[in-house]
């Protein structure tokens, strides 16, 4: 009896001990979990890891159910669209922000470091896109499904895309492929030429594959692959030495040829929260819905930042009530004369105190509002000083409410290529080439309709390097562009064009050649053996 | 004043400035609803077996359970100031949770007394199953009425789960009453690591000699106690935080973080970062310690020397871009020291009928320092820094220092010791803005105190009794963010004037500088915490018996620190109320 006892506990036992062991073997019962392994299990899955891809350029992350896709001090600070916009505007003449977070006036003067949180969060997340895409790249690599060759094709595009802003930013970063796994390892890096060859294959070698333009915007297709082509043959020059001119123009003309797109008549549809699927002139945006698409990026940032109590009140201008006007970022007195152009317009005198609006000039583009005074009396001073920018805004074009409308949130798309941008590609292109003639042709497409007629059209003889930077910059302001255009024009750092507080005084002047690229974040440099930090740094 | 009758006067402290400020106390009280229902269930149920034919065998089965399950609602109205409620308009929020805690446990032991070798043997061996269980959803929204009619829904839901199993031994083994041997081992699986990776083995030993048993000791009657131990183990750490850490898998995203694909809205999945090869973390101790007593014990105390080496600690540090889903990972990496002593010493002064005084004292000793941090060997590598955006990242752990140590710009002072406002030391030599770049910050002082001093006194005559206890912590700084958060641009913003801390008296800051180590402080304290008296009134009635007593908690503190309080836990004094002082009357009754 005793003995029939004690062999029955141990048949228990080690049938408990067995059964506990095997519960080591746990898997995620969590709803908003899926195992890599059941990935394939409902169709829905992949166009969803797709859009994550797209996302992880404009929001943080996953919100309450799974927090932000990097670790940061803050998630909406140190998004990509933020930190794009900081490090290729706040660092020109087109803006300046007030605010005295760490790592914004370094930004304002030039005099970065290693150690800036905006260049670090930004080069790990679009390295993090990358990673994104190479695994959906590879996950989806072989499937013949035609709408999973198409998705395949879109998630090249967004590596392409990640790979040339790091490539203009900071020159060599760490190169991933679908080939490479993941885990903990030590990518190595590329040189900026060979990147450059890179990207130009991937763009060539999906541009078959991927969707007739305008088939399902906001997601990219064959039109934003030939903007992105233009664009980095705009800037061979500066990639590898080398100028591809007559490459720019091809991709620029197959734009142009498509005949699916036309300039907004309204050249404020852009920047308005009806400037995505309706608006003729999108060619690839990032989507953000006041419903859907929430965070204070983008260009709830780019309003809000650019807003304050007093002047440029968001709730008046831009139809946000919540959270707003943060006082921030605001242009400097020489890309007023830029934009405005005050001689022409208001003679030689200063600007009249009674047209605070710019109602004078007759470029259409000028979304601008006079502050306390147009000098910015220090580095970081006030957001009240300087000259307000409202150029974005989250209302419809007509003034009107956005569909999906929240108020702390814009409905605006964040514009990455616009239709405008290829006849300005493709004009400075053939004025490289020395088609004189065309570039005033594509020029005046734009000019005519910045000024409603063709009374702001040029001649062959006012065409120089200056007009087309200036040119550029009065069509896209606040988009995240400047820099790179600088730098083509040889005028970001140590060229002859000085703004208030470049190198850190209120004239401007001169920096080192070495910050055209940025330093490769400190933190990567520790944490990767195969990675140099770039020269001067 | 915003015409609003419930918040008339009281509502201008709004909670602006991000993490800066402290809660409104009024808003708190008077307009949060804040309940919660918690149901709990803790059951408990132990089979203890002799074996009949081996007397010396026993069996032990533990079964223990704790559930716990609550529902509540934190909202706010649309009238709130608050913050959190920010981008909406007042809030409600719904929550439901569940906790499962179970536990399995079976041990068998063997005791045994072996005369003739003058041994005993105590040896157990069993197995440990716990389970960890939590889930629960959370619904947020803002309240929508006619001036509100766009509000902002977030919902989400969560499960997560661990398991422990675990096999162990222990062997005690006692010679002659004086020397004792205790051997143990330990095979601890945890379900957060992968296959391969689940198991660790554990072992130790612990040696202790009783001195004072031996024949030249027992005579020796100053002596009452002497005993000196040794000892060597290992333990495992697992506790991360994290369920699966080492599992590839997808997080769908929840609303209003959705992208169009086709044209639909549609959640994202994103993968998660995730460390295939995450193992257990080690921890090794050595010590060393004697436990004495004098004069029939009179004077007792001990004293302990110990080494602590952590390694594979688990850490969340930053990875190479490109390898892995995000931009840090929890895996293992670095170690870490810890070097200490402790000396304890208890006095019995009086010792009578009627009077008795008892006094204990002790000091404990302990530096730690980060010995490695990173899979790769940069002697340049910054460290973990910790922050926010708003305020600046202030402190680090670094390879060489002590965790958690600030690291802030070097102020530059004027010909009277007052700051100079957004004035630093360039310390990296190489010019441009030095104000809150990391490359010209330094380590500066660190939260932990070096020395801890406890003293505690207890004096009884006849039925009346007295007791204090008294602390001093010696060489912990604090960052006073109450003073770095005062400045002169502060006083009016959001429409309305704020209170600003007295400190900008001292700073005269316009901005505010949160970089600078003007705010990092001495805040080394001696404190009296509690002061007691009783009286006892024997056989009040028949069989009754009474105390009354009187105490008083946080009596007086000692410090040079500026602010409210010396003891900051984490380092970062966000504080503005004082520690309450509190006075207690007690009246027992027994029969």
């Amino acid at each position: 009896m005793n003995k029939n006892k004690i062999i029955f506990g141990i048949l228990l036992s080690t049938l408990m001990m067995t059964s506990c062991v095997k519960d080591l073997d746990v898997k995620p019962q969590d709803p908003n979990t899926i195992m890599a392994g059941n990935l394939g299990d409902d169709p829905v899955y992949m166009k969803q890891t797709l859009g994550k891809i797209y996302a992880s350029f404009i929001l943080s992350g996953q919100g309450s159910n799974g927090g932000d896709d990097i670790t940061a001090s803050d998630g909406n600070f140190f998004t990509t669209s933020r930190a794009l916009w900081n490090v290729q505007e706040i660092t020109t003449d087109e803006a300046i922000c007030a605010w005295g977070d760490v790592g914004i006036a370094d930004l304002n003067t030039q005099t970065w470091s290693a150690q800036n949180p905006f260049l670090t969060a930004l080069y790990q997340r679009l390295s993090l896109s990358i990673t994104y895409a190479n695994d959906f790249i590879k996950f989806t690599n072989g499937n013949t499904d035609p709408a999973v060759v198409q998705y395949n094709a879109e998630a090249r595009f967004l590596r392409a895309l990640a790979y040339s802003y790091s490539m203009d930013l900071f020159g060599n970063p760490p190169f991933t492929t679908d080939a490479d796994g993941v885990g903990k390892f030590y990518p190595k890096q590329i040189e900026r030429a060979k990147l450059f060859n890179y990207i130009v294959s991937e763009l060539k070698s999906i541009e078959s594959k991927l969707g007739e333009p305008r088939f399902s915007y906001p997601q990219a297709d064959k039109a934003s692959a030939w903007m992105l082509l233009a664009r980095v043959y705009l800037n061979a020059q500066v990639y590898t030495g080398t100028a591809k001119w007559d490459s720019c123009k091809i991709y620029a003309d197959k734009v142009i040829g498509s005949g699916k797109y036309s300039l907004a008549t309204n050249y404020r549809q852009n920047f308005s929260a009806d400037n995505g699927k309706t608006n003729p002139e999108m060619i690839f945006a990032l989507e953000q819905d006041g419903v859907n698409t929430q965070g204070y990026v983008g260009t709830t940032f780019i309003i809000e930042s650019s807003s304050d109590a007093v002047y440029i009140r968001a709730e008046d201008f831009h139809g946000l009530t919540s959270n707003t006007n943060w006082n921030g970022n605001r242009a400097r007195k020489q890309f007023m004369n830029v934009l405005v152009d005050t001689i022409a317009t208001y003679g030689n005198v200063p600007v009249p105190a009674n047209d605070p609006l710019f109602a004078k000039s007759k470029d259409k583009r000028v979304f601008l509002k006079m502050k306390k005074s147009m000098d910015i009396p220090s580095a970081s001073s006030s957001g009240d000083y300087g000259i307000g920018v409202y150029k974005f805004t989250a209302k419809n074009t007509d003034g009107t409410q956005a569909a999906n409308y929240n108020p702390a949130f814009a409905s605006t798309d964040f514009p990455i290529f616009r239709y405008a941008d290829a006849f300005l590609m493709r004009a400075e292109a053939s004025y490289r080439l020395g088609n004189i003639a065309n570039a005033v042709a594509d020029i005046n497409v734009i000019r005519t309709r910045a000024y409603g007629n063709a009374t702001g059209n040029i001649t062959a003889a006012q065409l120089n390097d200056k007009f087309l930077l200036d040119e550029r910059g009065r069509e896209f302001y606040y988009e995240a562009q400047r820099r790179t255009d600088l730098v083509r024009f040889g005028q970001f750092t140590d060229g002859t064009y000085k703004w208030q507080w470049k190198g850190g005084t209120f004239n401007g002047a001169a920096t080192s050649k070495h910050l055209n690229i940025f330093p490769i974040p400190g933190d990567e440099v520790s944490a990767n053996p195969n990675i140099k930090q770039n020269p001067g740094y | 004043m915003d015409g609003n009758p419930l918040s008339d006067g009281y509502f201008q402290w709004g909670n602006y400035g991000a993490n800066l400020g402290t809660p409104n106390p009024v808003e708190q009280l008077m307009v949060a609803d804040n309940k919660s229902n918690v149901k709990r269930v803790i059951g408990n149920i132990q089979f203890n077996y002799k074996i009949p034919f081996i007397p010396e065998l026993r069996a032990n089965l533990n079964l223990a359970t704790d559930y716990t399950e609550s529902t509540g609602h934190n909202n706010r109205p649309t009238t709130s100031p608050s913050r959190i409620t920010s981008p909406l308009w007042g809030r409600l929020s719904d929550y439901n949770g569940k906790n499962y805690n179970d536990l399995l446990d079976f041990y068998l032991n063997y005791t045994k007394g072996i005369s003739q070798i003058k041994s005993r043997i105590d040896a157990t061996a069993g197995y440990s199953w716990q389970h960890f269980k939590r889930e629960g959803d959370s619904y947020t929204r803002g309240i929508v009425d006619a001036a509100h009619p766009y509000q902002k829904t977030d919902s989400s839901t969560f499960i997560t789960e661990n398991y422990l199993v675990s096999f162990f031994g222990r062997l005690n083994y006692t010679f002659s009453d004086r020397y004792l041997l205790t051997l143990t081992v330990r095979e601890d699986g945890s379900s957060r690591f992968a296959k391969g990776n689940q198991w660790g083995l554990f072992p130790s030993a612990a040696f202790a000699w009783k001195i004072k048993e031996e024949s030249f000791m027992k005579n020796v009657k100053a002596v009452s106690d002497l005993k000196l131990r040794l000892g060597w183990g290992v333990t495992g750490q697992q506790d991360i935080g994290n369920d699966y850490p080492a599992q590839a898998k997808y997080r769908s995203s929840s609303p209003g973080n959705y992208y169009p694909i086709g044209g639909v809205f549609l959640p994202t999945l994103r993968p998660d970062a995730y460390d295939p090869d995450i193992k257990w973390e080690e921890t090794t101790t050595q010590n060393i310690g004697l436990d004495f007593g004098f004069m029939d014990d009179r004077i007792s105390g001990s004293i302990d020397v110990y080494n602590r080496v952590t390694d594979n600690l688990l850490n969340t540090v930053t990875i190479p871009s490109g390898s892995n889903f995000s931009n840090t990972l929890l895996t293992n990496v670095g170690s870490l020291e810890n070097k200490g002593a402790e000396f304890s010493l208890n006095l019995i002064p009086i010792s009578q009928k009627d009077m008795s005084l008892n006094i204990g004292f002790n000091v404990t000793y302990n530096v730690n320092k980060i010995t490695k941090l990173l899979t790769s060997d940069d002697p340049d590598y910054i460290g973990i820094l910790y922050g926010d955006a708003f305020t600046g990242q202030k402190q680090v752990t670094r390879v060489g220092y002590p965790a958690y140590s600030y690291f802030l710009n070097k102020q530059v002072y004027d010909a009277n010791g007052s700051p100079i406002e957004g004035m630093y030391v360039d310390l990296s030599g190489k010019g441009g803005t030095v104000n809150g770049d990391n490359a010209d910050k330094y380590i500066y002082k660190n939260p932990v105190a070096d020395v801890l001093l406890g003293f505690s006194a207890r004096f009884a005559y006849k039925n009346f009794d007295l007791a204090a206890s008294t602390r001093a912590s010696i060489g912990n700084y604090v960052y006073n963010q109450v003073a770095a958060g005062a400045s002169y641009d502060q006083m009016w913003a959001n429409g309305y004037w704020h209170n600003q801390a007295t400190y900008l008296s001292d700073t005269k800051f316009v901005k505010r500088q949160f970089t600078s180590d003007y705010f990092v402080d001495n805040a080394s304290f001696f404190k009296l915490d509690n002061l007691s008296a009783g009286y006892n009134f024997d056989n009040l009635f028949d069989k009754m018996s009474a105390r009354i007593s009187f105490t008083v908690q946080n009596v007086l503190t000692i410090t040079n620190y500026k602010g409210i309080d010396p003891e900051v836990a984490g380092g970062i004094d966000n504080n503005f109320y004082p520690r309450p002082r509190t006075f207690m009357l007690g009246i027992s009754l027994s029969y």
